[in-house]
């Protein structure tokens, strides 16, 4: 497999980050670590004329000039300076070339980590509604919610027959949404919006902002799923064969979050190219047990075991497990240095014996957890000593 | 020799088994981090010097005498699998009964590692982790490094018995 590589140097709090993907690549570090900027950096490289014609059909001067503060949000523009540096496979990228970048079909499909917030009233807004301020990936997608819920005019959203196979629509199901049903219905005000109804003896329908947070969160991204499933027997979109999902795991249980990873297989199986970026040790567990299983032969029913698939159920997901073990899986730490610049580090070998930190400790995701059970581990021999135990 | 190792049980029927260095440990002795190897002044396989006497229990690999912070610290190189974590918690449990015969008052083990003898096998994030945590033991990987040892406190000097 080819791997794309890009390379963005100089660039806001980034002094230097090289990325080699794989067919699903990961991004961890703390806060502020610029993962985000680099996801969006992917996004120009490979989608600029569709970035610059949506900006330029909302009405906005896309200029060189103008571009860095149109698509990472109003203020980022002075972020761009005379030793910043971006290439995609070699391919240098300025301001001055993005416009020129694929063309102009979108070819990466990008889930914001504003997803929620985007339809918190219960319903989303077109891009142009929104400002500049907003990322242009945050508006991309809110405009695809808008023309989702405009197309399903009082339609049910989940569960959908025929969208999602039956598996994956009982196992969301029974971790997010417990029997309610998604759907765009007309309310009080006579204004279309987001419900979740229960039907039965707890006869409910539920305005958005009741919802529970895994729920708010869970449903733009189911969404955003449904838009890389096309109708009829094709496997993936034509168009799109890179899909970025910012932080999956917010507001979601441990269970939510594993059957997420299990629809990401899914996407891979349908040969997208998926990039997380991820606060959460539940992602790289997954991707740290496909290594392994992968790299011990392990059997499709094992994968299925990994990911809580039910037993009846693993007979129709046997394509997705067994493509899992076979694809490759690159995982990428960026961290602050002394000096108060960020770089990338290659963690991909997940290994929890490495003498390096940042690999042993998954780019600092463990750090907290083990320093806690470090600090109980001292405590119960200190204990022991003393006689105590 | 007059190490943390010999001081600890210089007066038991141990006291033939310690071995200057990490002689103790034999070829496991590469799974000290060559930085801090020489901080290291006597050792025991605990392991064979307590099998005549408790032959059918699980038992603790090393012991080996930190000169720079004057403890002992255990050192079990073993597989790395998460079937293991009971097998090494009990090796310390057991271990810790056995050597309540044989160390001088005052003087304990203070810190137990587990060192992986081949590759990690389970996951950085794992509820096995927590429960070697809770009974005291630190998987370190590979090889047992200058970090694993930062924690380590001066050890107290063991109380003198009074001079009649």
């Amino acid at each position: 497999m080819s791997r794309h590589v890009l390379r963005v140097e100089g660039f806001a709090q980034i002094r230097e980050a090289s990325i080699a993907f794989g067919d699903l690549t990961v991004l961890v570090g703390a806060q502020g670590t610029g993962k985000s900027l680099l996801l969006q950096w992917l996004k120009a490289s490979l989608d600029g004329k569709h970035i610059v014609r949506a900006l330029r059909d909302a009405g906005q001067e896309a200029t060189a000039r103008t571009l860095v503060d149109l698509i990472f949000g109003v203020g980022m523009g002075p972020a761009w300076t005379e030793h910043s540096a971006v290439s995609f496979d070699g391919k240098q990228i300025t301001p001055h070339s993005i416009e020129r970048r694929g063309n102009g079909a979108e070819h990466l499909f990008f889930i914001p980590a504003h997803r929620s917030m985007l339809i918190s009233d219960g319903w989303a807004t077109p891009f142009q509604k929104l400002t500049a301020e907003t990322p242009v990936v945050a508006r991309l997608f809110s405009q695809n919610l808008f023309e989702r819920f405009n197309a399903r005019d009082g339609a049910r959203l989940f569960p959908l027959d025929r969208t999602l196979k039956k598996v994956y629509r009982e196992l969301v199901d029974d971790a997010v949404f417990h029997g309610g049903q998604v759907g765009v219905e007309q309310n009080e005000q006579l204004t279309k919006r987001l419900r979740l109804r229960f039907d039965g003896d707890r006869e409910l329908s539920l305005p958005f902002m009741t919802w529970t947070a895994g729920q708010r969160e869970f449903t733009p991204l189911l969404l955003g799923l449904y838009h890389l499933l096309p109708p009829r027997k094709k496997p993936k979109d034509d168009d799109i064969d890179w899909v970025v999902i910012e932080e999956p795991e917010m507001g979601l249980h441990p269970q939510a979050l594993t059957v997420f990873m299990l629809l990401v297989l899914d996407l891979l199986w349908r040969g997208y190219r998926v990039v997380l970026s991820t606060h959460s040790p539940i992602v790289l567990t997954a991707v740290w047990a496909l290594q392994q299983l992968a790299a011990h032969g392990a059997s499709y029913q094992l994968v299925c075991d990994a990911f809580a698939v039910p037993k009846a159920a693993r007979a129709s997901l046997r394509p997705v497990a067994e493509a899992a073990l076979t694809k490759h899986y690159a995982t990428y730490s960026m961290a602050y240095r002394d000096d108060g610049t960020v770089t990338s580090t290659d963690i991909s070998s997940l290994d929890p014996g490495a003498d390096d930190d940042a690999i042993s400790g998954w780019g600092g995701l463990s750090g907290f957890s083990s320093a806690q059970a470090d600090a109980v581990r001292r405590a119960v021999v200190a204990a022991e000593a003393r006689g105590a135990r | 020799m007059s190490g943390p190792v010999t001081r600890a049980l210089g007066s038991s029927q141990l006291a033939t088994a310690i071995k200057g260095g990490l002689q103790a440990m034999g070829a496991y002795s590469g799974r000290v981090d060559g930085a801090i190897r020489r901080a290291f002044v006597d050792s025991i396989d605990l392991d064979e010097a307590t099998r005549p006497a408790h032959p059918n229990d699980h038992r603790w690999d090393y012991l080996i005498g930190h000169a720079t912070t004057s403890n002992v610290v255990g050192v079990e190189v073993h597989s790395a699998e998460t079937s293991q974590v009971s097998v090494v918690i009990e090796k310390k449990k057991r271990s810790r009964t056995h050597l309540q015969a044989h160390l001088a008052a005052g003087t304990s083990v203070a810190a137990w590692y587990w060192v992986a003898s081949g590759k990690v096998s389970f996951p950085t994030f794992d509820k096995q982790k927590i429960r070697l945590a809770q009974e005291g033991i630190a998987m370190v990987g590979s090889s047992l490094q200058a970090k694993h040892l930062a924690s380590l406190q001066p050890a107290r000097a063991a109380p003198r018995k009074p001079v009649r």
